[in-house]
């Protein structure tokens, strides 16, 4: 088989598991009671439950240390079923009866098992044609979506798939930390390099562990599951915020499709990395923080107890102004504010009777009755979601969450005038409070325990407190994409007026954010579309204001709350460079940044034809033009050929490499072999067996003095040696880049150090051209013994059967590791 | 008038039915016996190949060229043995080369030795005649040409310990100990065929099959050799932080400079064993191997049946029955059952009697029975020539005669045991018309004598390698060794014990169980040869002896040429991590892992080789 095949089929297979366990198991369980609900708010409900479960279930086993594929499956169906027959209210002992009464019949051949089978295919069938009517009736009712949300997910499929086809190891150098970790996670060792937000690691060793897919295998692919997660969560944000039906996929496609952006924005994607995978996470909250205000408003308003309303609104009643009726629906004013797109609100169904508010009882006082006495409201399950979601941002990687905080400032703005009213404020700070207590619970419980705060969180944190002092900026490496002179402060001129002086600060100011986009965010062929971008935060805040003041007034606090945010983002991104503090650095803001863009474009799109077309009732023009928008963005980005192309770039590891670990796992017994090879198929093949490091092979039998008496023996029956004949550039290039294996590099002493710095460079070369040499002389020491395994013009691996119970001494003298080297350069001759 | 029990009709009905069935039973049986010729040898049918088109090496002297101080030859394959081929090891080499056709040249130093343009295929080193310590440079530049070598024996540990040079050649990175006793030794896998055992006296039974030699040098071995038989240390192995590693090797092989060197730290080239060793050495130095083979397994009863009623007092006490019971009804049964168990096909030495003073004469009466018996189950019957110090051979013959005369059969003798040089001077009497016939005789192996060979050009020798009621360690490494170079091997059951009992230990009872045992055992690894009659082993044997081959490999493709086959014959294919993934003029059977044994069927074959280990399950996608 191909290894493309395999890595088809590996990213299929995992893709298929992930999506079961964090959709399927979910919508098996809440199906039926959030069918009211749209299918979009609903796939981003189950999605987060299904991501939060299995976060916080392998959190609770790990902390309990009882964490094996049994419990796993045992937690996570046994609650799915049971909690599904709850709230389906499923007679249980009835079903049970029925299904033993069956049972007994077959057992005892009263039914034939024809007649068994049958029934079980006549229910299967039943379901699926369900499945089949259900899914029939969404693509007759949403053709063009369901065509153009195809068409997107196919785009990014192949702009993020090829290179899974071209580059089959990690393409990032910390994966191997990351699989570190959940190798000893399959130990029951939580934190094992200290405190650090494992959600990622979490999802990862789950599916490593249920479904037995090698954890090598699932961080070679999941960064394609990852980037089509964070594309898809971006179009189904924007399509459950915006009202008009096709507006969202012109910001989508834009940032997706586009060349417009830097491709160092991009780069990330291509590895399976947690902070990628907490982008998945940073819309939801969002999303479910609008529909929260929007329900809630619409909950109190129907309920007539919108009470605490502020003191503008009173004088404003006083004054019989704002009058209305109730509210219609939750993202509105009440009066004559009808949304665009019917679904684009996260209703519950229109058609269920609001039940009339009774007269509130006595307040209880105990908390039990207190909390017997709440009733479901939709705007729960907003919270609820608000929360999962806000805890999973920090559980998975904290610059996640700053990205969702800053957002929740802007919320927290755009909707003042509903946070600050008591209905809602102390709602939505102890949902975030819930949120934030529940994802650091397992790491305060560990730290607690004695385990210290690992070294990344603290690099994290050093970024934050060395960019109050630093001001300088490093250029973005995304391949040599122009990169402008930086702009510089200057001081003030005393002689200038107070406005004259923050003019010009100001223009500094301005100067340097445009810098800064276009530096790392985005490639724009004049610099004045950048000011365009910069005015346009401005521009949507205002037509925010403005559908505000038109009685729009959660969308147009959206609208505000996105363009605050948009500004907040621009201010992270030049923090930096402006000297102030900085959340992150500029390369990793501009991630943030670029996936941040689009709302602008979407939303911006979306309010200039809600505000044009605010008098007409009948909306269908609005997505009538919105789909020509689309039309026309797809056309002009074809026509001017700036359709973005997959990224074809290398891996940390020759494709050679993973062909060899593939096989080898798949082949050979487990721990009967030992990879020696440099440091990446250490914690690959963990599971299945032993890894010697080159570096350290090499100088077990390095040596003038002691030789012959050193002696090297690895204690399995298969050993490979993993060589790579023209070295890999390894984050770090020297004039020698690219050139093969050499007698001239195995002359050189072996390099120092440890760690991952060895392997970098020039060290790489050396180490591989003495490899090389070693592998020459051990084969001409053991001819028979020692085959090639695989070979290509730039790797070549060697398989070796040993006896063990009479092990082969590896230390061979192979000329240069018995040269004295301390005399200076090693002598080629 | 009672009514009768049962009516006419189901009377002559039931009646009707029991003819019936008794007469299909006694039909068919006499039948069977008056179509089936019992007493018709079916391998004499057949004339044997002449042992006039046997092998010989070119110069026509006994698997030898004695060049003295003669150059090498400048063609053809050949061994060269520093040593003397009159001694235990060089009557060992002379041996293989005869089986594997190739020439010997015999030289008593190294110094001089060029290998030229025709190097050896192998040179043996006789540690015994090669003053090791003074030809030291001799042999590192035979080395050095890229000569392989095999040390038969080694030089004593006080001129290894003096020698730097030797312990170089040799892989030793250390003499421990001039003489240690071991535990015991463990042999491991890929060198015989078999597979890895480990010779160590753990319980009774084990010590009592415990003979191999337990004292030996202690060498500790360099890197860059590989070991293949080590003797094993307790005290070592209670220590932690001694390693495998340091245990004595007894055989092993050292890589020096291109060359193959191995080292025998015992004398285990000096008997039959050593046909293995070498044929295992050559292996190792070669990315495959492909030699013929005899492909025949043994199993053959002495002195079974006899036909008189000797020693009766004792057996009577005994077994509480007659001899001639005892051997019908006891030991007949068991002898069926062993063969059929381990697919056996027997060969049976009769005897008419053995004490031809004690006045009890031989009865022909079960004679046909166990010709109809052996018959049955694709056994043979031979004879035995066995006598005792009371009488001659030829007295012996003469009255056998008689016997044979008396039970007037026309079967013929193919296959006798006896002593090859006894019964060639017998083979001309005219009074031993019985054994006119007699192509192959069945021996008692000894040192001096060839495994199998030509007594002459009519009759074959095949020896006895051992006793399956005892089945020692050195037997058992014996066994494997000639498993692996010939395919090869012949047991006895000698049930003249049996009935002319002297200890407990050969009661029939005791002595069944421990052949049975041994037989299920230490053949078990090896059932991918041939079970054989001798008359069967015998033709294999000619063939073996008689043809010639060629073979060379071009990439995987692997051409064997043989001349003077007879219909069939068999080679065996040894490689390392290969398999057959095709073949062409023969048929292949796994005999173990890397190991085949060919039939070959036809003059010229070809197989085309694949690797067997290390292949990759997923593939690099093909470049455009």
């Amino acid at each position: 088989m191909s290894m493309n095949v395999l890595t088809l089929l590996e990213t299929v297979s995992v893709f298929g598991a992930y999506l079961f366990v964090s959709v399927g198991l979910p919508a098996f369980v809440f199906g039926r009671k959030l069918k009211e609900h749209r299918i979009l708010e609903r796939f981003l409900v189950y999605f987060m439950i299904g991501n939060f479960y299995i976060m916080n279930l392998v959190y609770l086993l790990q902390l309990l240390r009882i964490s094996y594929p049994v419990t796993l499956a045992l937690g996570t169906f046994v609650p799915a079923v049971l909690t599904r027959l709850r709230l389906n209210r499923t007679p249980v002992r009835q079903m049970v009866e029925d299904r033993l009464a069956d049972l007994k019949k077959l057992t005892r051949g009263f039914m034939g098992r024809r007649t068994a089978i049958f029934r079980i295919g006549q229910a299967a069938g039943r379901k699926l044609k369900a499945a089949g009517r259900y899914i029939g009736r969404i693509l007759l009712s949403h053709p063009i979506d369901c065509l153009l949300l195809a068409a997107f997910l196919g785009f990014i499929n192949w702009l993020q798939g090829t290179n899974l086809l071209i580059a089959y190891g990690y393409k990032a150098s910390d994966i191997p930390v990351h699989n570190y970790w959940i190798n000893q996670l399959c130990e029951n060792h939580i934190f094992v390099a200290g405190i650090y937000p494992y959600g990622f690691h979490c999802v990862i060793y789950y599916l490593h562990s249920l479904f037995g897919f090698p954890t090598f295998e699932i961080l070679r692919v999941f960064g394609f599951v990852e980037s089509v997660m964070v594309h898809l969560m971006l179009l189904v944000f924007l399509k459950l915020c915006c009202k008009s039906r096709f507006a969202p996929y012109v910001g989508a496609f834009l940032y997706a499709g586009s060349n417009y952006y830097k491709s160092g924005v991009y780069l990330r994607f291509y590895a399976a990395l947690p902070q990628e995978f907490g982008m998945i996470f940073i819309l939801p909250p969002i999303y479910f923080g609008f529909a929260y205000f929007a329900t809630h408003k619409r909950e109190l308003e129907a309920a007539g107890t919108a009470v605490g309303r502020g003191w503008l609104w009173k004088k404003l009643r006083v004054a019989g102004v704002g009058q209305t009726t109730v509210p219609a629906s939750p993202l509105e004013s009440p009066e004559g504010e009808e949304p665009l797109e019917e679904e684009a609100l996260p209703l519950s169904n229109p058609e269920t009777p609001q039940e009339e508010e009774p007269v509130p009882p006595e307040k209880p006082k105990r908390w039990r009755e207190r909390i017997r006495l709440l009733r479901w409201r939709e705007s729960y399950l907003y919270l609820a979601g608000f929360a999962m979601s806000f805890s999973m941002s920090l559980t998975v990687h904290f610059y996640g969450t700053i990205i969702v905080g800053l957002f929740c400032l802007a919320m927290a703005i755009g909707y003042a005038f509903l946070f600050f009213r008591k209905q809602y404020f102390w709602s939505v700070v102890s949902t975030v409070l819930l949120g934030v207590f529940i994802a650091i619970l397992p790491m305060l419980l560990s730290f607690l325990g004695g385990t210290k705060l690992s070294g990344s969180i603290g690099w994290g944190l050093s970024v934050i407190r060395e960019s109050q002092a630093q001001t300088e900026v490093q250029a973005p490496s995304d391949g040599g994409e122009t990169v402008t002179q930086e702009p510089v402060l200057t001081p003030q001129e005393p002689q200038k007026t107070m406005i004259e002086r923050i003019w010009e600060r100001w223009e500094k100011v301005r100067e340097v954010i445009l810098w800064a986009l276009q530096n790392w965010v985005v490639k724009l062929p004049e610099s004045r579309y950048a000011t365009w971008i910069i005015d346009s935060f401005a521009v949507l805040v205002g037509l925010g204001f403005l559908l505000f003041l038109l009685r729009q007034r959660c969308y147009g606090a959206m609208l505000v709350s996105v363009g605050i945010y948009l500004m907040f983002m621009t201010i992270m991104q030049t923090a930096e460079t402006l000297g102030i503090l900085a959340l992150m650095d500029s390369s990793r803001a501009s991630i943030y940044f670029a996936y941040s863009l689009p709302l602008l474009i979407s939303f911006g799109i979306d309010a200039v034809l809600s505000l044009v077309f605010l008098p007409f009732r009948n909306k269908g023009l609005v997505h009538l033009l919105s789909l020509a928008l689309v039309i026309l963005t797809v056309w002009h980005v074809w026509k001017t050929d700036q359709i973005r192309s997959p990224w074809k770039g290398g891996a940390l590891e020759s494709n050679e490499a993973i062909t060899c670990m593939e096989n080898i796992i798949a082949t050979e017994d487990d721990f009967t072999w030992t990879v020696i090879s440099a440091n990446d198929e250490l914690q690959m093949g963990l599971e299945y067996g032993y890894h010697y490091e080159v570096s350290t092979f090499l100088r077990d039998m390095e040596g003038v003095e002691d030789w012959p008496e050193i002696q090297l023996r690895i204690p399995t029956p298969v050993v490979f040696i993993f060589i790579e004949k023209i070295p890999l550039a390894y984050m770090e290039e020297y004039e020698g880049t690219g050139q093969p294996v050499s007698e001239e590099g195995a002359a050189r002493p072996l390099p120092g150090g440890e760690g991952i710095g060895i392997y970098q460079g020039e060290r790489r070369w050396v180490l591989m051209s003495r490899m090389y040499y070693w592998a020459q002389e051990f084969q001409r020491l053991y001819p028979n013994e020692m085959e090639v395994y695989l070979e290509t013009d730039n790797f070549v691996c060697y398989r070796i059967e040993q006896n063990i119970f009479r092990l082969y001494d590896f230390a061979i003298d192979y000329d240069y590791n018995t040269r004295d080297y301390t005399q200076g350069e090693g002598d080629d001759g | 008038m009672r009514e009768p029990m049962i009516t006419h009709r189901k009377y002559f009905s039931i009646l009707f039915i029991m003819l019936v069935i008794v007469f299909m039973f006694v039909f068919t049986q006499v039948a069977k016996e008056s179509i089936s010729d019992y007493d018709v040898n079916a391998h004499a049918a057949k004339p044997p190949v002449s042992g006039s088109l046997r092998w010989t090496p070119e110069d026509g002297a006994l698997a030898s060229m004695a060049l003295g101080t003669e150059s090498l030859p400048a063609e053809g394959r050949y061994v060269l043995l520093l040593g003397d081929e009159s001694n235990d090891a060089g009557r060992v080499v002379c041996q293989w080369c005869r089986y594997t056709k190739r020439n010997l040249a015999v030289r008593s130093s190294a110094q001089g030795c060029s290998p030229g343009v025709n190097p050896p295929d192998l040179i043996l080193v006789d540690a015994t005649v090669i003053d090791c310590g003074r030809e030291e440079a001799a042999l590192m530049d035979l080395a050095e040409a890229g000569c392989d070598l095999l040390f038969c024996n080694l030089p004593g540990p006080q001129v290894i310990r003096a020698r730097e040079g030797l312990r170089t050649l040799l892989g030793i990175r250390e003499v421990r100990a001039d003489s240690i006793e071991v535990e015991g030794i463990h042999l491991f896998e890929d060198f015989f065929l078999g597979g890895r055992y480990i010779y160590a006296a753990t319980d009774e039974e084990s010590r009592k099959r415990q003979d191999l030699t337990l004292e030996m040098p202690w060498y500790i071995t360099l890197s860059g050799t590989k070991t293949y038989m080590v003797g094993m240390l307790e005290e070592l192995l209670e220590d932690e932080e001694a390693m495998n590693e340091y245990f004595p090797g007894v055989i092993w092989r050292n890589s020096y400079k291109g060359a193959n060197v191995f080292a025998v730290n015992g004398d285990y080239l000096s008997d039959i064993t050593g046909l293995g060793i070498l044929s295992a050495v050559y292996y190792e130095a070669r990315p495959y191997d492909l030699y013929p083979v005899i492909n025949a397994q043994n199993l053959v009863v002495v002195d079974y049946p006899s036909f008189a009623e000797e020693n009766t007092e004792v057996i009577q006490k005994l077994y509480s029955r007659s001899p001639k019971a005892l051997q019908q009804d006891i030991v007949w049964p068991m002898l069926l059952s062993m063969a059929r168990r381990g697919g056996w096909k027997l060969t049976s030495f009769l005897v008419p009697q053995y004490d031809y003073q004690d006045g009890a004469e031989p009865n022909a009466e079960n004679y046909q029975f166990y010709l109809q018996q052996f018959r049955e189950v694709e056994a043979e019957a031979g004879i035995s020539l066995r006598h005792s110090d009371q009488i001659t051979l030829a007295e012996k013959v003469e009255r056998d005669e008689a016997f044979y005369d008396s039970a007037n059969s026309r079967y013929v003798y193919t296959a006798a045991y006896a002593e090859p040089s006894e019964f060639m001077k017998l083979k001309d009497q005219p009074e031993a018309a019985f054994t006119s016939e007699i192509r192959t005789v069945a021996c008692e192996y000894r040192p001096d004598m060839p495994l199998v060979f030509y007594c002459d050009d009519e009759i074959t020798g095949q020896s006895i390698i051992g006793d399956a009621r005892t089945h020692t360690y050195k037997e058992n490494v014996r066994l494997r060794g000639l498993e692996t170079a010939l395919g090869y091997s012949m047991v006895k059951i000698d049930i003249h014990d049996v009935l002319w009992t002297e200890s407990e230990d050969t009661l029939w009872e005791k002595m069944s169980e421990k052949v049975t045992s041994n037989l299920d055992t230490w053949w078990k690894a090896f059932q991918a040869f041939d079970k054989t009659t001798l008359s069967e082993s015998d033709r294999r044997v000619r063939t073996f002896l008689n043809l010639d081959y060629k073979e060379r490999r071009e990439d995987d493709r692997i051409s064997l040429e043989i001349e003077g086959m007879e219909e069939e014959c068999w080679f065996l294919l040894r490689t390392h991590g290969e398999k057959i993934a095709e073949i062409q003029g023969a048929e292949y059977e796994r005999v173990e892992r890397d190991a085949y044994l060919l039939h070959v069927l036809e003059d010229r074959v070809e197989i085309l080789l694949e690797k067997n280990r290390g292949v990759l399950k997923y593939t690099l996608p093909e470049e455009d």
